[in-house]
């Protein structure tokens, strides 16, 4: 296995890379599996061709409004509509989107013909509603994650978007769409860890996450994030992201969680856990913890995987291996820029760790040129445009007679999608973390069934 | 007087009426021609090479129909005649945006290649077909040569190459055949993407397959 592994690793970064420079481009090169034309980098604007998407955004808070501003940065979204029952959140957005038809309730969005395609921003525990209805408005959706904050809802919510083949479902697991995780996902599932024992993640942050306005209700609106009644708790709104990326990297579902929390510094009455601790436990015993607080800023947010050849560390949207002594040499990594933390030297893992530029770099740089927001949408409007065609063109070419065989075009040229989290993805995590928060709640350990992750 | 002078010109009319009506009649084609439409099932594909490796891009939405006089040699088990007297009309279109490679970049470098934003469809129009004078076996599929134009971004060439007609079950008849293009015929320029190593060149010949699958049109 570590052969393998060796040989993948210096077939991806060699020395020739190291000289004449690599980029994310070259290493798909050189991995010659016939990607090439596909993954060039930008040769000429002139080869640019549009595919527009007409967008509606519902739900125009701080995160609509980030989705908005994303959008504008995006060549191929057409802004055509955006909602918002609350006056000042819609008219805010409506200056990131002048052009917009506003929309103050979502059954008017949806009726809207010349949306193709609508965002959903609202709290989770309006999903359910605005979701099962953007289905049957034949609307591709984009969800923000988790789908819900109940399991029921999302199995609902997912089952009924992977029913309607005709359009596209994106859950918000922006993660699974950010070219860095693509580049590693792969590096990891290869055995690059050695033998994996153990991984873990945090997400620390001290912030009150209260939210405040004059008028007592809205206020109380405002902070449905901290109030069990619309919230399955902070690991679900926050820790989400994290956690499904560690068991899609890992490869593997987890078969039980045990749970620790409580209010342990904003006791103002909030019924939500502040600081809690959730173990993932495996089919093979090794497990995987999550630690979240919002009483302490220290170390910030990132994710450790453990294995008896390296530890790889994944902060922000970079990620280094430390290399333990016994651990076979890979070759690449000689030229490999390295930052060291604390007494550790971290090997700067990337596609294009080995290029000159990097070395300059220092490890809080980015390696991506956009966030993973900005990918996730792209990849959106990218498929919503694809899956859009393909059902006009092929309803065009042989009419309306034969769903079965348009579900099995559709089904066909899945394989041209850009990698994004669906509705199986999108249950599977939420499940994951509304049974981890019952853990916290309860302060025990619940077995995670595989019914309860399916669709 | 003027009332009878009415009545036969009245009458005249309709008699002229009535012969030209048949006149028209006798013009028209003794039997309907039998149409075919293109059905879900087909495939097109374009293989081409470049500086690094070759590749493929396919669609499976080919648009279209075909017209076969009732006399048209469709079967199998007869020898072809040496022409054919009533050519078929057959028109195809394929979208552009359809022909797909599995590879983001690669989709967008080859539709603009083939300016999609101007033309978003690639057209073919048969002029002809002429039996194959290659010996055939009986009950193989029949072969012709045929002569056509396809458009492709904006520029139509004749193409001439055989194709094969294969009937299948359910009144359908199976359409396949091969031909060689060049994309500089068709004013595209190989596309010569820079990547961090270099450029890739495309070569500028293609090979063009297709199997396209119709049914009788009820």
């Amino acid at each position: 296995m570590k052969k393998e592994i060796i040989e993948k690793l210096q077939h991806y970064l060699n020395r020739r890379e190291f000289i004449r420079g690599t980029s994310m481009a070259s290493l798909a090169l050189v991995m010659g599996s016939g990607k090439v034309l596909a993954q060039e980098e930008n040769d000429t604007s002139s080869l640019d061709i549009d595919n527009p998407v007409n967008v509606g955004i519902i739900g125009c808070g701080v995160q609509g409004r980030e989705i908005i501003a994303n959008l504008n940065r995006l060549k191929n979204a057409n802004i055509t509509a955006i909602c918002e029952k609350y006056p000042a959140w819609l008219r805010r957005a409506g200056r990131l989107a002048p052009e917009a038809t506003k929309y103050d309730n979502y059954q008017d969005l949806l009726k809207d013909e010349k949306v193709d395609a609508v965002i959903i921003a609202t709290p989770t525990h309006q999903h359910k509603a605005v979701a099962l209805a953007a289905i049957k408005a034949n609307k591709h959706i984009y969800l923000e994650a988790p789908i819900s904050n109940t399991i029921e809802e999302s199995k609902e919510i997912c089952q009924a978007a992977k029913q309607n083949s005709q359009i596209y479902f994106q859950a918000g697991l922006q993660l699974r769409s950010e070219p860095q995780r693509w580049f590693l996902v792969d590096f990891i599932r290869s055995g690059a860890l050695g033998n994996p024992v153990t991984s873990r993640s945090q997400w620390h942050k001290k912030t009150s996450m209260r939210r405040v306005s004059p008028n007592g209700a809205r206020e109380n609106e405002l902070n449905w994030p901290i109030q069990k009644q619309h919230s399955a708790g902070l690991i679900s709104e926050i820790g989400i992201h994290q956690i499904d990326n560690a068991f899609w990297f890992l490869n593997q579902q987890p078969v039980a969680v045990t749970g620790f929390g409580g209010v342990h510094q904003w006791k103002d009455g909030r019924d939500i856990e502040d600081t809690f601790k959730a173990v993932f436990e495996f089919e093979d015993g090794k497990t995987y913890d999550f630690s979240g607080t919002i009483g302490n800023s220290f170390d910030a947010s990132y994710d450790m995987y453990y294995g008896t050849d390296c530890a790889i560390m994944f902060r922000d949207d970079k990620s280094w291996m430390f290399k333990e002594t016994d651990a076979p040499l890979l070759g690449w990594e000689v030229y490999a820029r390295k930052d060291v933390f604390y007494k550790e030297t971290g090997i700067y893992l990337a596609a294009n760790a080995t290029k000159l530029t990097t070395q300059d770099q220092d490890a809080t740089s980015s390696s991506n040129e956009q966030t993973a927001l900005y990918y996730a949408l792209e990849t959106f409007l990218t498929n919503t445009y694809l899956r859009k065609s393909a059902v006009e063109d092929f309803i065009d070419a042989f009419g309306e007679a034969d769903p079965e065989s348009l579900a099995e075009y559709l089904s066909d040229i899945k394989g041209n999608e850009m990698p994004a989290a669906g509705p199986d993805e999108g249950h599977q995590a939420t499940s994951i973390v509304i049974q981890a928060n019952k853990a916290i709640q309860q302060k025990k350990r619940i077995e995670i069934t595989t019914e309860s992750l399916a669709i | 007087m003027i009332r009878r002078i009415k009545l036969y010109s009245m009458a005249l009319m309709l008699a002229i009426g009535t012969f030209i009506g048949s006149y028209a009649q006798e013009e028209a084609p003794k039997k309907p021609g039998i149409k075919y439409k293109g059905i879900f099932g087909s495939k097109l594909s374009i293989d081409g090479t470049s500086t690094v490796h070759d590749w493929t891009v396919t669609t499976k939405i080919i648009k279209g129909t075909i017209e076969f006089d009732a006399n048209f040699p469709l079967d199998t088990k007869a020898p072809l005649p040496e022409e054919i007297k009533v050519q078929p009309k057959l028109d195809i279109s394929i979208p552009v945006r359809m022909i797909l490679s599995g590879k983001k970049r690669m989709d967008e470098v080859m539709h603009a290649t083939m300016r999609r934003d101007q033309h978003p469809d690639a057209t073919y129009k048969l002029l002809s077909l002429k039996p194959s004078k290659k010996p055939r076996k009986v009950g193989t599929p029949l072969v012709f040569d045929s002569v056509g134009t396809l458009k492709v971004a904006g520029v139509t060439k004749l193409v001439k190459f055989p194709v094969k007609f294969e009937n299948q079950k359910g009144d359908k008849i199976k359409i396949s055949g091969e031909t060689k293009v060049k994309m500089t015929d068709f004013g595209m320029k190989p596309p010569a993407p820079k990547v961090a190593l270099g450029l890739i060149k495309t070569g500028d010949e293609v090979v063009v397959k297709f199997d396209w699958i119709t049914r009788k049109a009820k």
